[in-house]
C-alpha cells in the first residue's frame, strides 16, 4: 500500500472513531435527559444494580443523571477525543518515518541492539519506536513543529496549537489531578488557561463539541497536507 | 416561567454532584439565552432537544458550578 494510501486509511478510521465517540456521549447524554424528563413528568422508576443491590428511584435520578452527564460522561468521552488524536499522530509519524527514516539518520544505536535485531527494517524500526516515544512525553506543540518539519503544515494556525494543549492539558488534569487545576495546566495552557489553581476544571458542552471539531479539523488537514505532499 | 408540559414552575437544579441545570422548551430558548446574555451568565446549551410522547421538546441549560443560582432562578421567574 502506498504511503499516501495509508495515511488516508487511518485519517478514516480516527474520523470515525470520533464520531462513534461522539455519538456515544450524545445518546448516552439522551438517555440520561428522557429519564429525567419522566422524572419530571410524575413518572416512578427505579434501577436496582444487583452486584452491589444499590437502589435507585425517581428522587435519585435528576441528582445522578447530572452528575453522571456533566461530569463522567463528558470527561470519559472528552480523554477519549484526545486518546483517538494521540494514536492518530503516532500512527502517522510511524508510517511516514518508515518510509523516509533519514529524519533519524544522526541517531545513535548501540551495538547490543543491532545483534539483537534480525534485519536492518527491525533497527530502523527501533530507532522509530523509541524516538517517538520520547517526543509522546513532549508538548502538543513539539509535536505540530515535528510534522510542520517533514510535512510543512499550511493548514493549522498557532491558535489551533494553542487551542489543542489547552485541551491536552485538561486532559491531564483529569488524569492526574482528580480534575482540580494546578500550576502545570496554567503554564501548559498559557493564554488559553480557563482556569485558575485550586480551581475544579469544567467541561462545558460547548467547550466539549469545540473540542471534538478541532481535534477532527487538525485530523482531516494534517492528512490532506501529507497526501497533497506525497501526490503533486 | 413554566414548563407547558408539566405545569409546573421552572427551576435550576443544583445538587451539588454536577453542573447546575435546567430544561426550557425549545420555543422558548432564545428568550432564555437572550436574557441569560444580557446578565453576562455563563452557560452552555446542549445540542440535543428530548421529546417524549410528541410533547414539545425540551433542552438542557448548563450553568457553571460558580453560577449563583438564585440570580439564574429569579430570571427566570421573570420570564412569563
Amino acid at each position: 500500500m502506498l504511503l499516501a494510501d495509508k495515511i488516508g486509511e487511518i485519517r478514516g478510521q480516527t474520523l470515525t472513531a470520533l464520531d462513534a465517540s461522539h455519538d456515544f456521549y450524545s445518546h448516552t447524554k439522551n438517555v440520561w435527559r428522557m429519564t429525567q424528563r419522566m422524572v419530571e413528568q410524575g413518572r416512578e422508576i427505579a434501577f436496582r444494580n444487583l452486584e452491589t443491590g444499590n437502589v435507585i428511584d425517581e428522587k435519585d435520578i435528576p441528582v445522578l443523571a447530572q452528575r453522571y452527564v456533566s461530569g463522567y460522561l463528558a470527561s470519559a468521552t472528552f480523554q477519549q477525543f484526545i486518546a483517538q488524536f494521540e494514536t492518530y499522530i503516532f500512527k502517522f509519524l510511524k508510517i511516514w518515518l518508515n518510509q523516509y527514516p533519514h529524519k533519524y539518520a544522526d541517531r545513535k544505536i548501540s551495538f547490543q541492539e543491532i545483534i539483537n535485531s534480525s534485519s536492518k527494517d527491525e533497527i530502523v524500526e527501533k530507532v522509530i519506536d523509541k524516538n517517538l516515544k520520547t517526543l509522546a512525553y513532549s508538548q502538543p506543540a513539539e509535536w505540530f513543529n515535528f510534522i510542520d518539519d517533514i510535512v510543512n503544515l499550511k493548514s493549522i494556525s498557532s491558535d489551533q496549537i494553542a487551542e489543542l494543549s489547552e485541551i491536552k492539558a485538561s486532559r491531564d488534569v483529569l488524569v492526574h489531578n482528580n480534575g482540580v487545576v494546578n500550576e502545570i495546566y496554567v503554564a501548559k495552557s498559557g493564554t488559553q488557561a480557563r482556569f485558575r489553581p485550586g480551581e475544579k476544571l469544567e467541561l462545558p458542552e460547548n467547550y466539549h463539541r469545540a473540542s471534538w471539531a478541532l481535534i477532527k479539523e487538525l485530523v482531516q488537514n494534517i492528512s490532506d497536507e501529507a497526501i497533497k505532499k506525497l501526490t503533486k | 416561567m413554566k414548563d407547558g408540559t408539566t405545569k409546573e414552575r421552572i427551576v435550576v437544579h443544583d445538587y451539588g454532584t454536577g453542573n447546575p441545570y435546567f430544561m426550557v422548551p425549545v420555543d422558548k430558548l432564545s428568550k432564555v439565552k437572550h436574557r441569560l446574555d444580557e446578565k453576562h451568565i455563563v452557560y452552555s446549551v446542549e445540542r440535543d432537544a428530548i421529546s417524549l410522547d410528541g410533547q414539545p421538546a425540551v433542552v438542557v441549560i448548563s450553568l457553571s458550578v460558580k453560577s449563583n443560582i438564585s440570580e439564574v432562578q429569579a430570571l427566570l421567574d421573570s420570564i412569563p
